[in-house]
């Protein structure tokens, strides 16, 4: 059985949670079940999966129609659902209305009919694998129209024309999935002359078959296994003419082609799909554009005409139970004027439909009215979305969208906020930031030229530096207080590096409690940094953080590296202390302190626009301080450039061996506890004669 | 303190006055070559920019006065202005300024330690895109980055199948900016350049020799110690030059992408934006006020450069 990635990340997650709920007991664990055998699951606002109300329920089910291993079904005109009943040879046409089976086609041409497709004209194409023919009849009578066989043209070669699936666009040029054909989704005209392979998916390689294919030599690379692309399960054209594809992707195939729309030439228009490792069999677009697709295992994905996935909802698991809403082997999928997704399973033989509930209406309310550019009307819609699922992130960002149309940006940040929508967030944030600019920058402006006029004319006017004596004078009695003198020291450090370190060796300037200070302020600052950034580069939150991690591993770190670095220089003619790098590395990362602080509060009033501003100032910071506390090396240990170098490199790999063995040692001494306690159980035990 | 002379005469005779004047017309006679041209190529054309951005004029009219409105216009109605000049032409001028001078300062440094011979024809070499950069960025750059298979980046990596169609290196938005970094790094060593080589050549070899006596013990601590003070002149003209450069630099972003406006302003530098309204939509008054703001960056900067590399003493 063929597992795809996400169901495995999905459950992982899903894993993750129910260990975190139960730890800590959240209230979410309330999350009711409903009456319904399978579960939907949407996106969080941490772009996490989580279970989420039904989004559809198991409506009708049909097993009364005597099908034998249908494979294909889309619905036609007037709500009737062809079906392709392969192992019985023929079309059966059901009304989803009435529930009766409305007309039964049985061209005696068919051998194993099962990609069906109905145009506007009420043209009924259907795909025989088996005859390697496309059969075209009429959609009401069943009359046979035509044929076409395997294309004669040159360019198709010798390849296999045989028909698996099949959908028309409004010209009748036929879009046809051939049983393994890896070029592509064959095309042909609408008179069947054939027109090239449309829309080829595409091979990924590894790093290592990237070199491969760069160094190896011709036959090298012939004897490599062949590396073949994700092959196309079905297409379907939508009523504007557009053409989708879905694509069953070998392992470790991670192009995003799982799911494609196609322009003329067969280039995918989605450019950032959420789902990657989407691996279906049917698709189905209904007149809103909203995309449906379904897994062999009956799992349900919903998408907007943008390609987002609104929620996907199943049982994920295989039954032999027969149990409405779960699946053996699911080949088809169609979705009804109404809504209403119907499932064909080839191993049962039977049909299940699903009726979309209110929320799921509302939400598609919402998304046909914003795509019509009425916004007011869809944020309305969002809202009563919101009264059924506050966490709904799809809600909160189609309100911030209508708000950011209508021009309410404060309140569109905050629904971008409650959406975890940072690109929005940070469009509407540029606007709120533009609005306050128009209106205070001038007066910033003017009060700051005026500032420095004044402070130009008090310099102009005090020639005889009696007010400027006077501050620098009080400036310097401040710097020079001896508590705060080891304090300051850090700016000449970081000014004067080389000078400040080699003071700082004749122990003549900077202390051991500068040094403390300055590693509580570096703590203070990494803490800032961690944990208050802007919401655009937070991407953790706090309450998800374990600060166990967090301050663990600074502490942990800090130490390790001074001790590690202590030792190393040591055996290597290293002449400085344990506290000489202690207050080495401490006064050194001062640069780094007033980055980070700076960073973070930077990043309250940066938008996307300017966030190379931030990694600049942060990468900036890095080199400067870096820099810094090389020279310092250099001058505590006197050592030279290669010697430093030797130093630190040994110190980093001793750090990575200490981590190792403490982590052993962790273990190894929980096995050890584990022991006593066992003994010691089994000890009680014998004496008090209890089990 | 002066001792005090002596006063022979209270009162200057028409004689003395004469000869004082004839003395100032003197010096002021000596300096007119100078006073002319500067005033004519730099202090009237910025004196007459100063005054046009406090106005209206399409270079059909007279200019009309319109107060500060040009500059309240820039800081509130500019949308483009603040959305992609100003963080394109720092981010540029953050990137090539600094940037260009490292690199400028590196390999003057390293050609300054090979033959003469050698040295003059690497010079040349480096020298050469600041001599003429619109035939190499037209001819050279164009064509490496061009956007169908033919260009050499594309047919590189499409011949190791790194991609399955062409990028548009110079007409999309997500490339056209490092592109520019790319080209403009590569063009960085000018005049600066030259200066500090030149710098870097005349230091004096004893002083090598007797900071080796003093203790120094690697190339490193060389260029800390003498290399860098003794050319700090040269490195404060590199340093004016390269920020000057940096925020100038707009033909750039025009040349690689063809068009003026960059694709979605994407590589719009503020030159590019004076162009754009000067020489486009014909509204002088307003591309003079971005010349002034743009003026006003520049001279800042430049400030900043001499804080850092200036004399103190």
């Amino acid at each position: 059985m063929e597992r795809n990635g996400l169901m495995i990340m999905v459950k992982a997650i899903l894993a993750f949670i129910l260990a975190a709920l139960f730890a800590f007991g959240s209230p979410m664990t309330l999350l009711a079940v409903g009456p319904n055998t399978t579960m939907t699951f949407a996106f969080n606002r941490r772009g996490w999966v989580v279970r989420t109300q039904d989004a559809y329920l198991p409506y009708r089910n049909i097993t009364t129609l005597g099908l034998n291993q249908p494979t294909g079904m889309v619905f036609g005109n007037h709500d009737l659902l062809y079906i392709a009943d392969t192992g019985n040879r023929r079309i059966i046409v059901f009304d989803t209305q009435t529930e009766e089976v409305h007309n039964i086609f049985e061209f005696e041409g068919f051998q194993s009919p099962r990609g069906v497709f109905v145009t506007a004209e009420d043209w009924l194409y259907v795909a025989d694998a088996r005859a390697n023919a496309v059969f075209i009849l009429c959609a009401l009578t069943g009359e046979h129209i035509r044929s076409h066989y395997t294309p004669t043209s040159m360019a198709f070669t010798d390849t296999l024309f045989s028909p698996n699936r099949i959908a028309v666009d409004l010209r009748g040029n036929m879009f046809i999935v051939g049983e393994g054909v890896y070029d592509g989704v064959i095309q042909l005209s609408n008179g069947g002359e054939f027109l090239g392979f449309f829309a080829a998916n595409r091979t990924t390689r590894t790093f290592i078959q990237m070199l491969q294919d760069i160094f190896f030599t011709e036959r090298q690379r012939n004897a490599r296994i062949d590396r073949l692309p994700g092959t196309f399960s079905n297409v379907t054209v939508d009523n504007r003419g557009v053409i989708y594809s879905v694509s069953i992707l070998p392992m470790g195939n991670f192009t995003g082609d799982g799911l494609k729309r196609h322009d003329m030439a067969g280039r995918d228009t989605f450019d950032d799909m959420i789902i990657w490792g989407l691996q279906h069999v049917d698709l189905c677009v209904d007149a809103g554009g909203f995309i449906y697709t379904v897994s062999p295992d009956g799992w349900i994905y919903v998408f907007t005409n943008r390609g987002e996935m609104i929620f996907y909802f199943g049982a994920g698991h295989l039954l032999d139970t027969d149990i409405a809403g779960l699946f053996r082997s699911v080949t088809a999928l169609a979705v009804s004027s109404a809504g209403d997704i119907w499932v064909l399973d080839d191993q049962s033989n039977f049909l299940q439909s699903f009726r979309p509930t209110e929320y799921t209406r509302s939400v598609f309310e919402a998304i046909t009215l914003f795509n019509a550019g009425l916004y007011e009307e869809s944020a309305v819609v969002w809202e009563d979305v919101l009264r059924h699922n506050q966490m709904s992130v799809l809600a909160h960002t189609g309100m911030g969208r209508a708000q950011l149309h209508q021009g309410n940006h404060t309140q569109a940040m905050a629904s971008f906020y409650l959406g975890g929508h940072r690109d929005y967030y940070s469009t509407a944030y540029w606007e709120v930031r533009n609005q306050w600019l128009m209106d205070n920058l001038t007066v910033v402006l003017l009060t700051v030229a005026g500032l420095f006029l004044l402070l130009s004319v008090m310099r102009h006017l005090d020639r005889k530096r009696v007010v400027a004596g006077a501050w620098g004078g009080a400036k310097a009695k401040v710097m020079n207080a001896p508590f705060l003198k080891p304090v300051f020291f850090a700016f000449s450090v970081a000014r004067h590096p080389i000078d400040s370190y080699y003071y700082m060796k004749l122990k003549e300037k900077g202390s051991l409690g500068g040094a403390v200070f300055h590693f509580v302020l570096f703590f203070a600052a990494y803490m800032v940094f961690q944990t208050s950034r802007g919401f655009l580069v937070q991407m953790t939150e706090v309450v998800d953080m374990d600060f166990m991690v967090v301050i663990g591993g600074f502490f942990g770190l800090f130490i390790l590296f001074i001790l590690s670095n202590y030792l190393v220089t040591s055996i290597y003619d290293g002449e400085g202390s344990v506290a000489d790098i202690f207050k080495l590395v401490s006064y050194g990362v001062f640069p780094l302190t007033i980055t980070l602080f700076g960073v973070t509060a930077l990043s309250h009033v940066i938008t996307h626009n300017e966030l190379f501003l931030l990694n600049f100032t942060l990468f900036f910071g890095f080199a400067y301080t870096v820099s810094v506390l090389w020279l310092g090396f250099q001058e505590i240990h006197n050592y030279g450039f290669k010697q430093t170098f030797l130093s630190l490199f040994v110190t980093a790999c001793f750090m990575v061996i200490a981590i190792v063995v403490l982590f052993n040692l962790s273990i190894l001494l929980n096995e050890v506890r584990g022991f006593i306690e066992s003994i010691a159980r089994e000890v009680y035990a014998h004496v008090t004669g209890m089990y | 303190m002066m001792e005090k002379r002596p006063r022979i005469r209270t009162q200057k005779t028409w004689g003395d006055r004469v000869r004082t004047m004839g003395d100032g017309m003197h010096a002021l006679f000596l300096l007119m070559p100078y006073g002319i041209l500067f005033s004519m190529f730099i202090a009237i054309p910025t004196a007459i920019a100063i005054f046009l951005s406090f106005t209206y004029f399409d270079l059909v009219q007279t200019p009309t006065f319109a107060g500060l409105n040009n500059y309240i216009a820039l800081l509130t109605q500019d949308g483009i202005f603040f959305r992609n000049v100003l963080p394109n032409t720092l981010q540029f001028a953050i990137i090539v300024g600094p940037g260009g001078y490292v690199i400028s300062f590196i390999m003057a440094w390293i050609l300054a330690q090979i033959q003469k011979a050698p040295r003059t024809i690497f010079a040349l070499c480096l020298f050469m895109p600041s001599l003429a950069p619109g035939v190499f960025v037209g001819t050279l750059w164009v064509t490496i980055f061009s956007g169908n298979q033919y260009g050499f980046v594309n047919a590189m990596l499409l011949n190791w199948d790194l991609i399955d169609q062409p990028i548009q290196f110079l007409q999309s938005a997500d490339h056209i900016m490092w592109v520019m970094l790319l080209v403009s790094l590569w063009s960085a060593m000018g005049l600066g350049f030259l200066a500090m080589l030149a710098g870097i050549l005349n230091i004096n070899e004893e002083l090598y020799e007797a900071a080796y006596i003093d203790g120094i013990r690697n190339r490193f601590q060389e260029i800390i110690y003498i290399t860098i003070p003794s050319v700090k002149p040269q490195m404060l003209f590199g340093a004016v030059m390269a920020i000057v450069g940096a925020f100038n630099a707009g033909g750039i972003g025009v040349a690689l992408s063809g068009a003026n406006p960059t694709p979605q302003y994407a590589g719009q530098l503020i030159t590019n934006h004076i162009d754009d309204f000067a020489f486009i939509r014909y509204e002088m008054g307003y591309a003079a006020a971005v010349s002034v703001v743009l003026l006003c960056m520049v001279w800042v900067f430049s400030k900043l450069a001499y804080k850092f590399f200036g004399e103190r003493d």
